[in-house]
């Protein structure tokens, strides 16, 4: 009898103790996979865009007829004076429930980014529908815009988004960043954050240059259409918005932080100063070695690289082990030319350790970092960066010289 | 907590039917050596019994002896009475008399002796054994002025011959099956396994049928001790009727309130065979072609007999996939409805924007669809099993375009699922053993996880597993080996190690003599030592 009981009891406090419980149903569900945020016209209002998935226009490809692409999503836009308020008072235009834990994408526009980005994320750090492997995007410009935005191969723009950020790797030129990072970033004393950048290419531009015939109607009907790009990385001051790297400034950055997938290098042929050849990245890793002497502290940045003869648009076989060194300095030489670009940019204009150099020096010398650490903010763009690439060259692809030339 | 249900229960079935002793056999008293006593006395036992059949003869020349011989027409082999009975009762018994002549008081002896040409010829003494015997379809012969009655065995009726059994069908093995008749089943079992040590022990169950059920084990390596429990087990039972191992098996078994089954039950004589060879009890029961195994282990249906016919490599993969559609056929509903309404943060984006956009528009919330769609699925099942085969295919089309289109494309239900219960329905036939098992499990996961998600899921899980530990079938841990865990014995559970390799017996069951074979059995081409001699 006294074993049945300590039985009940044991299952009955299992039923108590589901935890959070919440049964909903996914027809029941406004699926947010964007989000955006902006300043509100209104004096200190937030301005919450989101992207909310239409279930119904997916399911049935092309059923309604081709009328170009039905759009996948709904872009839905409330103010609050919180975030969180914003997002409550989009209940009153969605007859569903939000829910974030499908969101890919987190939008900040240029404006709120500057003002500092602290106070938006607590929310996404808070709340735990929300999961903080979500891209964190700065844009240039309104971030309702890049919400708003098509995409020609997605239905669901974040999607595409999300894409953009995650094949990123072929070119190096852009970071990838989550909100997981960002706000590890952001909690870490020594080191500033950074988040890609991304912005809105008007159609219209790159269309106009192409070619003078009007497009058919639908486009004028939707006035210009609109089409996103990942361009650079935006660089904080603690939590605020110091400045934008562009796209070879910021494979500075990513060979810093041993981040570099893949990428062409562009040198021009040592045989004929008008061609260029391009040079693929193979793999490519960094050491930060830090040291400190009669309390100097310099920094050296090893980077190892190493890349394959690519593509060559001179007339002459680039194969030989002359023109091979040659390819190699000259390689080395662009490394180290984005490497100082970035590293100019951020010492002496913004003064923000993206780079997590002084974790690196915090880890080998912990006892002399607490006495760096109050004065890091200034001493950082005083340190001497040395910069030493290794870069080789392996392949040259599948022939050596090109078709009608000659071996020298 | 089942137990103490179990006690009320039981007290309560005592208190309502009548407490009275049944009455007792009033045949129990010895024959008479009055041969009219006798006649009488039978034939008001099989009053209005119109297949008995009473001959009245008289034998011997000198002295004319009356004398009948009783049996019921339709159980005995009709050439046998005749010619081995009944002609040398009177041709031959007179024949010998005149020979030598035989006093009236060693007629029987003689009968017994010399004249019945009929394999096993048994005496009895009492009413009650004459009439046991008449209805098991032997013949009697009862003589004036003896008070014993000589019974020759001469049981033969129509029966179906051995065939495929349709439950357990194999591409390679053997294709005989067990029949409804005792004896061709003993035999098929003694066709398998020629050896003196293959016990069959038969005892009469079921006061009103008085059934045969014989226990059959293989002395020396089944465990003693197991044989004298399901002995006892069996005694106890006090029942009027067993018509099929079914009756058997809810009275012996462990666990009389668990969904699982503790003793297990095949059609195939090479199945029972294995079974014997393993050290298990079989109990074969006259009238159903099912016998029963003891010890059931939870794991012996994922084991199929192909499995030991075919080469190890293939029989390891399928052993797996039983497993997979296993464990597809009980979770895949309840994980489905855990993740569709609980937790849609785990779903990868692609999957949940397609599975969203199935439920878009669907009326009911996905437990329902769920629970609906299995009830459905059952439905379908059973009428395809119990209808003429012609119409049960009518059924299965109207079944298929019902459910998996129309159901749809009028939005009733979502298609994901209609994929998901058909999978379960699917995975549910690779182990045909305990399909109904996974019914019951599938149907409790389905409603822990329409309630409290994945949390109710491993609740479920929790809860079972240990009920499944806790379970013994004849005092062997019903999920060993996994659970004792004993590392030999998974050689042939978690694969199926060559035969080569299989060289000790399951140890949980075959404790007694675990060595099956020698070792190092392993074919091997002649080493190139012996090559260079030659």
């Amino acid at each position: 009898m006294k074993r049945q009981l300590i039985a009940i009891f044991i299952i009955s406090v299992l039923f108590a103790t589901s935890g959070c419980w919440n049964r909903r149903e996914l027809n029941t569900l406004a699926i947010i996979m964007a989000i955006g945020i902006d300043k509100a016209p209104e004096d200190g209002k937030i301005k919450l865009t989101t992207q909310v998935l239409k279930p119904d226009e997916i399911k049935a490809p092309a059923a309604t007829g081709g009328q170009g692409s039905p759009k996948g999503v709904w872009v839905l836009t409330s103010t609050g004076h919180t975030i969180f308020d914003a997002y409550r008072n989009a209940t009153m235009q969605s007859d569903r429930k939000l829910y974030n834990s499908q969101t890919k994408v987190i939008v900040i526009s240029e404006e709120m980014a500057r003002a500092g980005v602290r106070p938006i994320l607590d929310f996404f750090d808070r709340d735990h529908e929300l999961r903080r492997l979500s891209w964190l995007l700065i844009a240039k410009g309104e971030a309702k815009d890049i919400i708003e935005a098509e995409h020609e191969q997605e239905k669901i723009p974040a999607q595409a988004i999300e894409s953009l950020v995650t094949a990123s790797g072929a070119t190096s030129m852009a970071v990838t960043v989550n909100l997981h990072e960002f706000l590890k970033m952001l909690a870490n004393k020594a080191t500033d954050p950074f988040a890609s950048r991304i912005e809105i290419i008007a159609e219209e531009e790159t269309e106009k240059k192409a070619a003078k015939k009007p497009k058919p109607e639908e486009s004028q009907q939707n006035g210009p259409r609109k089409r996103m790009r990942l361009t650079g990385a935006a660089v904080f001051k603690d939590d605020k918005l110091a400045g934008w790297l562009n796209r070879p400034e910021t494979r500075g950055l990513n060979w810093i932080l041993g981040k570099v997938k893949s990428g062409i290098i562009i040198v021009k042929s040592p045989k004929d100063e008008n061609q260029y050849v391009a040079l693929e990245i193979i793999r490519a890793s960094s050491k930060i070695i830090p040291e400190i002497r009669d309390g100097q502290v310099t920094i050296t940045v090893e980077v190892e690289e190493e890349g394959n003869l690519g593509e060559q648009m001179s007339d002459v076989d680039l194969t030989t082990p002359e023109y091979f060194d040659s390819l190699e300095r000259r390689q080395a030489t662009v490394i180290k030319n984005e490497i100082a670009a970035v590293l100019r940019k951020a010492q002496k204009e913004w003064g923000t350790d993206i780079f997590g150099f002084g974790d690196a020096i915090h880890r080998k010398f912990p006892r002399e970092w607490k006495k760096l650490e109050k004065k890091w903010d200034t001493e950082f763009s005083q340190i001497e960066v040395k910069v030493k690439v290794i870069s080789t060259l392996k392949r040259f692809g599948l022939h050596t010289a090109p078709a009608g030339t000659k071996r020298e | 907590m089942f137990h103490k249900t179990g006690q009320i229960l039981s007290r309560l079935i005592k208190q309502w039917s009548p407490n009275k002793p049944r009455p007792a056999a009033d045949q129990n008293e010895p024959l008479s050596s009055s041969i009219q006593v006798n006649l009488n006395k039978i034939s008001s036992v099989f009053a209005n019994a119109s297949d008995l059949v009473i001959r009245q003869l008289q034998i011997g020349t000198r002295e004319q002896t009356e004398a009948f011989v009783v049996y019921l027409d339709g159980l005995v082999e009709k050439t046998i009475v005749n010619d081995n009975i009944l002609e040398p009762l009177t041709l031959e018994l007179r024949q010998a008399q005149a020979n030598g002549g035989v006093s009236r008081k060693r007629v029987l002896a003689l009968i017994k002796k010399q004249v019945l040409s009929v394999g096993q010829v048994k005496e009895a003494t009492t009413v009650q054994a004459v009439i046991d015997a008449v209805l098991s379809g032997e013949t009697v012969i009862v003589i004036d002025g003896s008070a014993v009655a000589l019974v020759a065995n001469t049981r033969g009726w129509e029966t179906r011959g051995v065939q495929e059994p349709p439950t357990e069908s194999v591409v390679r093995g053997p294709r005989e099956g067990f029949t409804e008749t005792l004896r061709t089943n003993t035999a098929l079992l003694r066709r398998k396994i020629k050896n003196i040590n293959l016990k069959l022990e038969t005892m009469k169950i079921g006061k009103q049928t008085k059934t045969d059920v014989c226990i059959a084990y293989l002395k020396g390596i089944v465990n003693d001790k197991l044989v004298e429990e399901v002995k006892r087990r069996l005694a106890e039972i006090d029942t009027d009727s067993i018509l099929e191992s079914g009756y058997i098996e809810q009275f012996i078994e462990d666990a009389p309130y668990s969904f699982l089954p503790t003793v297990g039950n095949t059609e195939k004589p090479d199945i029972a065979a294995a079974k014997l060879l393993e050290g298990r009890i079989v109990i074969l029961t006259d009238g159903t072609p099912f016998a029963l195994t003891v010890p059931y282990l939870f794991m012996e249906a994922f084991q199929s007999s192909e499995d030991y016919y075919s080469r190890p490599f293939y029989s390891t993969i399928v052993r797996w996939i039983r497993f997979t559609a296993f464990f597809l056929s009980v979770f895949s509903p309840a994980i489905y409805v855990a993740l569709t309404t609980f937790h849609p943060e785990m779903l990868p984006p692609a999957l949940l924007i397609s599975m969203a956009a199935a439920r878009e528009g669907t009326p009911f919330p996905a437990i329902v669809e769920a629970l609906g769609m299995g009830v459905i699925y059952e439905i379908l099942r059973e009428a395809g099993i119990r209808l003429p085969k012609p119409i049960g295919q009518a059924v299965s089309i109207v079944g298929a375009l019902v459910i998996g289109e129309s159901a749809v494309t009028a939005g009733l239900i979502g298609a994901p699922m209609v994929i998901v219960i058909s999978i379960t329905a699917i995975a549910s036939f690779v182990v045909p053993a305990i399909s109904d098992v996974t019914a019951v499990m599938r149907l409790i996961l389905t409603v822990m996880a329409g309630i409290f998600g994945q949390y109710g899921i491993m609740m479920a899980v929790a809860g079972i597993l240990t009920h499944m530990v806790s379970l013994r079938s004849l005092g062997v841990p019903y999920l060993s080996p996994l659970a004792p865990t004993n590392i030999p014995d998974l050689k042939d559970v978690l694969i199926r190690a060559p035969w080569w390799a299989m060289s000790t017996r399951p140890r949980v069951i075959g404790w007694h003599r675990p060595v099956r074979q020698k070792f190092h059995l392993k074919p091997e081409p002649p080493s190139d030592t012996n090559r260079d001699r030659t």
